[in-house]
Protein backbone atom coordinates (compact mmCIF):
# COMPACT_ATOMS: atom_id res chain seq x y z
CA UNK A 1 0.00 0.00 0.00
CA UNK A 2 1.33 3.05 -0.87
CA UNK A 3 1.83 6.71 1.03
CA UNK A 4 -1.57 7.62 3.05
CA UNK A 5 -3.13 11.27 1.69
CA UNK A 6 -3.17 13.68 4.32
CA UNK A 7 -6.75 15.25 4.50
CA UNK A 8 -6.96 18.66 4.39
CA UNK A 9 -7.73 21.15 7.05
CA UNK A 10 -6.40 21.72 10.62
CA UNK A 11 -5.89 18.83 12.17
CA UNK A 12 -8.34 18.23 15.02
CA UNK A 13 -7.89 15.10 16.27
CA UNK A 14 -5.93 12.03 16.36
CA UNK A 15 -5.72 11.16 12.50
CA UNK A 16 -4.91 7.69 11.41
CA UNK A 17 -4.32 5.74 8.14
CA UNK A 18 -7.79 3.38 7.01
CA UNK A 19 -6.31 0.69 9.74
CA UNK A 20 -7.06 3.21 12.32
CA UNK A 21 -3.79 2.74 14.32
CA UNK A 22 -0.96 4.09 11.68
CA UNK A 23 -0.68 7.57 12.60
CA UNK A 24 -1.13 9.81 9.05
CA UNK A 25 2.78 10.82 8.07
CA UNK A 26 3.50 13.19 5.11
CA UNK A 27 4.27 11.64 1.47
CA UNK A 28 7.42 13.28 1.49
CA UNK A 29 10.74 12.09 2.92
CA UNK A 30 10.18 13.40 6.43
CA UNK A 31 12.33 11.68 9.07
CA UNK A 32 10.15 11.58 11.86
CA UNK A 33 12.03 10.21 14.20
CA UNK A 34 14.36 13.26 13.84
CA UNK A 35 11.48 15.38 14.45
CA UNK A 36 9.82 13.85 17.03
CA UNK A 37 13.48 13.69 18.87
CA UNK A 38 13.86 17.36 17.96
CA UNK A 39 10.73 18.56 19.36
CA UNK A 40 10.98 16.42 22.45
CA UNK A 41 14.78 18.13 23.28
CA UNK A 42 12.55 21.65 22.57
CA UNK A 43 10.12 20.96 25.12
CA UNK A 44 12.60 19.52 28.16
CA UNK A 45 15.09 22.84 26.99
CA UNK A 46 11.65 25.83 27.59
CA UNK A 47 10.25 23.47 30.42
CA UNK A 48 8.98 24.52 32.95
CA UNK A 49 7.32 27.50 30.36
CA UNK A 50 6.42 24.65 28.02
CA UNK A 51 4.58 21.94 29.59
CA UNK A 52 4.04 19.52 26.73
CA UNK A 53 4.52 19.80 22.67
CA UNK A 54 2.14 17.90 20.49
CA UNK A 55 2.24 17.51 16.94
CA UNK A 56 0.10 16.50 13.88
CA UNK A 57 0.94 16.49 9.97
CA UNK A 58 -2.11 17.22 7.90
CA UNK A 59 -2.53 19.93 4.76
CA UNK A 60 -3.45 23.00 5.38
CA UNK A 61 -6.44 25.36 3.54
CA UNK A 62 -4.05 25.26 0.79
CA UNK A 63 -3.95 22.00 0.47
CA UNK A 64 0.19 22.45 1.39
CA UNK A 65 2.17 19.94 3.71
CA UNK A 66 1.90 20.81 7.41
CA UNK A 67 2.88 20.40 10.65
CA UNK A 68 0.38 22.03 13.34
CA UNK A 69 1.83 22.03 16.72
CA UNK A 70 -0.22 22.01 20.48
CA UNK A 71 1.45 23.37 22.72
CA UNK A 72 0.67 23.81 26.74
CA UNK A 73 1.99 26.23 28.53
CA UNK A 74 2.37 27.03 32.24
CA UNK A 75 -0.12 29.55 33.54
CA UNK A 76 2.70 32.18 34.28
CA UNK A 77 4.13 31.68 30.85
CA UNK A 78 0.92 32.04 29.07
CA UNK A 79 0.03 35.44 31.34
CA UNK A 80 -0.86 38.94 28.99
CA UNK A 81 2.86 40.01 30.29
CA UNK A 82 4.68 36.70 29.22
CA UNK A 83 2.56 35.64 26.12
CA UNK A 84 4.40 37.06 23.35
CA UNK A 85 7.74 36.33 24.08
CA UNK A 86 7.01 33.15 25.40
CA UNK A 87 5.29 31.94 22.35
CA UNK A 88 7.82 33.84 19.64
CA UNK A 89 10.63 31.99 21.65
CA UNK A 90 9.20 28.83 21.90
CA UNK A 91 8.35 29.25 17.85
CA UNK A 92 12.05 30.12 16.95
CA UNK A 93 13.44 26.69 18.72
CA UNK A 94 11.14 24.77 17.30
CA UNK A 95 11.23 26.08 13.54
CA UNK A 96 15.33 26.06 14.00
CA UNK A 97 16.09 22.60 15.52
CA UNK A 98 13.38 20.95 13.73
CA UNK A 99 14.37 22.57 9.98
CA UNK A 100 10.63 22.29 9.30
CA UNK A 101 11.73 24.79 6.03
CA UNK A 102 14.04 22.65 4.71
CA UNK A 103 11.86 19.56 5.41
CA UNK A 104 9.05 21.38 2.63
CA UNK A 105 7.00 21.85 5.70
CA UNK A 106 4.18 25.06 6.62
CA UNK A 107 4.12 25.10 10.32
CA UNK A 108 1.34 26.61 12.47
CA UNK A 109 1.65 26.54 16.29
CA UNK A 110 -1.85 26.86 18.74
CA UNK A 111 -0.87 27.36 22.15
CA UNK A 112 -3.28 27.42 25.35
CA UNK A 113 -2.51 27.68 29.31
CA UNK A 114 -2.32 24.43 31.61
CA UNK A 115 -5.38 25.71 33.25
CA UNK A 116 -7.06 26.12 30.10
CA UNK A 117 -6.45 22.77 29.25
CA UNK A 118 -7.94 21.57 32.71
CA UNK A 119 -10.79 23.09 32.04
CA UNK A 120 -11.22 22.15 28.80
CA UNK A 121 -10.01 18.64 29.06
CA UNK A 122 -9.55 17.87 25.32
CA UNK A 123 -8.09 14.48 25.10
CA UNK A 124 -6.55 15.91 21.68
CA UNK A 125 -4.25 17.84 23.85
CA UNK A 126 -3.02 15.04 26.27
CA UNK A 127 -0.33 12.54 25.22
CA UNK A 128 -1.97 9.00 24.30
CA UNK B 1 -6.05 52.88 8.49
CA UNK B 2 -8.19 53.12 10.85
CA UNK B 3 -10.93 50.77 9.44
CA UNK B 4 -7.72 48.10 9.90
CA UNK B 5 -6.73 49.60 13.55
CA UNK B 6 -10.97 49.65 14.16
CA UNK B 7 -11.11 45.65 13.78
CA UNK B 8 -7.82 44.87 15.59
CA UNK B 9 -9.11 46.70 18.78
CA UNK B 10 -12.66 44.98 18.12
CA UNK B 11 -10.84 41.38 17.72
CA UNK B 12 -9.38 42.40 21.34
CA UNK B 13 -12.65 43.23 22.72
CA UNK B 14 -14.52 40.15 21.50
CA UNK B 15 -11.60 37.93 23.11
CA UNK B 16 -11.82 39.31 26.52
CA UNK B 17 -15.70 40.10 26.32
CA UNK B 18 -16.62 36.95 28.51
CA UNK B 19 -13.81 37.35 31.45
CA UNK B 20 -14.07 34.10 33.00
CA UNK B 21 -15.55 31.26 30.64
CA UNK B 22 -14.94 33.02 27.18
CA UNK B 23 -17.41 31.61 24.42
CA UNK B 24 -16.52 29.97 21.15
CA UNK B 25 -18.51 32.56 19.38
CA UNK B 26 -16.69 35.17 20.60
CA UNK B 27 -13.05 33.54 20.37
CA UNK B 28 -13.64 32.29 16.96
CA UNK B 29 -14.95 35.60 15.67
CA UNK B 30 -11.93 37.36 17.54
CA UNK B 31 -9.40 35.35 15.60
CA UNK B 32 -11.43 36.01 12.19
CA UNK B 33 -10.99 39.73 13.00
CA UNK B 34 -7.55 40.02 13.47
CA UNK B 35 -7.25 38.63 10.01
CA UNK B 36 -9.20 40.67 8.63
CA UNK B 37 -7.59 43.71 10.49
CA UNK B 38 -4.19 42.99 8.58
CA UNK B 39 -6.42 41.86 5.75
CA UNK B 40 -7.56 45.54 5.59
CA UNK B 41 -4.42 47.20 6.41
CA UNK B 42 -2.74 45.83 3.46
CA UNK B 43 -5.63 46.21 0.29
CA UNK B 44 -6.66 49.93 2.60
CA UNK B 45 -2.10 50.97 2.36
CA UNK B 46 -2.33 49.49 -1.45
CA UNK B 47 -5.34 51.21 -2.60
CA UNK B 48 -3.93 54.60 -0.92
CA UNK B 49 -1.39 54.72 -3.62
CA UNK B 50 -4.39 55.52 -6.54
CA UNK B 51 -4.49 58.96 -6.93
CA UNK B 52 -8.33 59.65 -6.93
CA UNK B 53 -9.59 59.07 -3.30
CA UNK B 54 -12.98 57.93 -4.59
CA UNK B 55 -11.92 54.98 -6.58
CA UNK B 56 -9.82 53.45 -3.61
CA UNK B 57 -12.32 51.34 -2.21
CA UNK B 58 -12.79 49.86 -5.79
CA UNK B 59 -8.61 49.56 -5.56
CA UNK B 60 -8.73 47.71 -2.53
CA UNK B 61 -11.72 45.23 -3.69
CA UNK B 62 -9.44 44.22 -6.31
CA UNK B 63 -7.14 42.34 -4.00
CA UNK B 64 -8.02 39.26 -2.93
CA UNK B 65 -6.58 36.91 -0.53
CA UNK B 66 -5.85 33.97 -2.79
CA UNK B 67 -3.53 35.68 -4.64
CA UNK B 68 -2.28 37.84 -1.64
CA UNK B 69 -1.83 34.69 0.37
CA UNK B 70 0.70 33.11 -2.48
CA UNK B 71 2.74 36.53 -2.71
CA UNK B 72 3.15 36.52 0.80
CA UNK B 73 3.91 32.96 0.85
CA UNK B 74 6.52 33.67 -1.60
CA UNK B 75 8.24 36.92 -0.29
CA UNK B 76 8.35 34.86 3.22
CA UNK B 77 10.00 32.06 1.49
CA UNK B 78 12.30 34.02 -0.27
CA UNK B 79 13.48 36.41 2.56
CA UNK B 80 13.99 33.48 4.49
CA UNK B 81 16.37 32.32 1.95
CA UNK B 82 18.27 35.82 2.29
CA UNK B 83 18.46 35.53 6.02
CA UNK B 84 20.52 32.77 5.80
CA UNK B 85 23.29 34.16 3.93
CA UNK B 86 24.03 36.69 7.21
CA UNK B 87 23.49 39.40 4.78
CA UNK B 88 25.15 42.51 7.22
CA UNK B 89 23.27 44.52 9.44
CA UNK B 90 21.58 47.52 7.99
CA UNK B 91 18.88 49.77 7.97
CA UNK B 92 17.93 47.36 4.52
CA UNK B 93 18.05 44.52 6.54
CA UNK B 94 15.78 46.21 8.96
CA UNK B 95 13.21 46.72 6.39
CA UNK B 96 13.29 43.18 5.60
CA UNK B 97 12.79 41.72 8.69
CA UNK B 98 9.85 43.97 9.19
CA UNK B 99 8.24 42.73 5.49
CA UNK B 100 8.94 39.30 6.90
CA UNK B 101 6.74 39.80 10.00
CA UNK B 102 4.20 41.29 7.65
CA UNK B 103 3.96 38.37 4.74
CA UNK B 104 4.68 35.68 7.57
CA UNK B 105 1.88 36.74 9.66
CA UNK B 106 -0.17 37.32 6.94
CA UNK B 107 0.24 33.70 5.56
CA UNK B 108 -0.43 32.54 9.25
CA UNK B 109 -3.78 34.00 9.42
CA UNK B 110 -4.93 32.91 6.82
CA UNK B 111 -4.73 29.40 8.09
CA UNK B 112 -6.23 30.91 11.60
CA UNK B 113 -8.91 32.49 10.33
CA UNK B 114 -10.00 29.35 8.26
CA UNK B 115 -9.83 27.14 11.02
CA UNK B 116 -11.90 29.82 13.15
CA UNK B 117 -14.55 30.39 10.50
CA UNK B 118 -15.14 26.56 9.61
CA UNK B 119 -13.74 24.10 11.57
CA UNK B 120 -16.47 23.77 14.45
CA UNK B 121 -14.46 21.33 15.89
CA UNK B 122 -11.32 23.02 17.29
CA UNK B 123 -11.97 25.04 20.31
CA UNK B 124 -9.87 27.90 20.94
CA UNK B 125 -8.37 29.54 24.29
CA UNK B 126 -8.40 32.73 25.31
CA UNK B 127 -4.43 32.09 25.11
CA UNK B 128 -4.38 31.26 21.81
CA UNK B 129 -6.66 34.04 20.48
CA UNK B 130 -4.48 36.49 22.29
CA UNK B 131 -1.64 34.98 20.88
CA UNK B 132 -2.57 35.51 17.23
CA UNK B 133 -4.25 38.81 17.75
CA UNK B 134 -0.80 39.66 19.17
CA UNK B 135 0.76 38.45 16.34
CA UNK B 136 -0.85 41.03 13.99
CA UNK B 137 -0.07 43.53 16.46
CA UNK B 138 2.90 42.94 15.80
CA UNK B 139 2.70 42.82 12.46
CA UNK B 140 0.58 46.37 12.13
CA UNK B 141 3.89 47.64 14.06
CA UNK B 142 6.33 46.54 11.34
CA UNK B 143 4.08 48.00 9.21
CA UNK B 144 4.01 51.30 10.78
CA UNK B 145 7.64 51.07 10.70
CA UNK B 146 8.38 50.13 6.90
CA UNK B 147 5.53 51.34 5.19
CA UNK B 148 7.85 54.11 3.14
CA UNK B 149 10.36 51.79 2.37
CA UNK B 150 10.61 51.04 -1.27
CA UNK B 151 10.74 47.25 -0.54
CA UNK B 152 7.29 47.59 1.43
CA UNK B 153 5.88 49.41 -1.32
CA UNK B 154 7.16 47.51 -4.21
CA UNK B 155 5.64 44.46 -1.34
CA UNK B 156 1.74 46.19 -2.00
CA UNK B 157 1.92 46.50 -5.95
CA UNK B 158 2.69 42.74 -5.58
CA UNK B 159 -0.41 41.99 -3.73
CA UNK B 160 -2.10 42.88 -7.11
CA UNK B 161 -0.38 40.32 -8.68
CA UNK B 162 -2.64 36.72 -9.66
CA UNK B 163 0.72 35.01 -10.34
CA UNK B 164 3.85 34.68 -8.35
CA UNK B 165 6.64 37.84 -9.39
CA UNK B 166 9.50 36.35 -10.27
Amino acid sequence: MGPTRLKRGFATSRQTSDNGIVPIVPRGLVDQSEIRTAVQQVEGDLAPNVIRIMYSYSLDWTGAESLFFRIILSDEASSPKNLRQTTQQIIAKILQDINAEDLGLQTYFNFRSKSEQDMLQEPFWERP
Amino acid sequence: MPFANDLLEQAHHLANREPKRPKQASLRRAVSTAYYALFHLLTSETAKNWKRPAERHTVARMLDRLPMGKVCTAKRDELNGFFKTNPPTSPELEVLKHLHVVAATFVLMLQHRHTADYNGAVKWSRTDTLEKIESVEAAFQSWRVIRDAHEAQDFLVTLLLKERKN
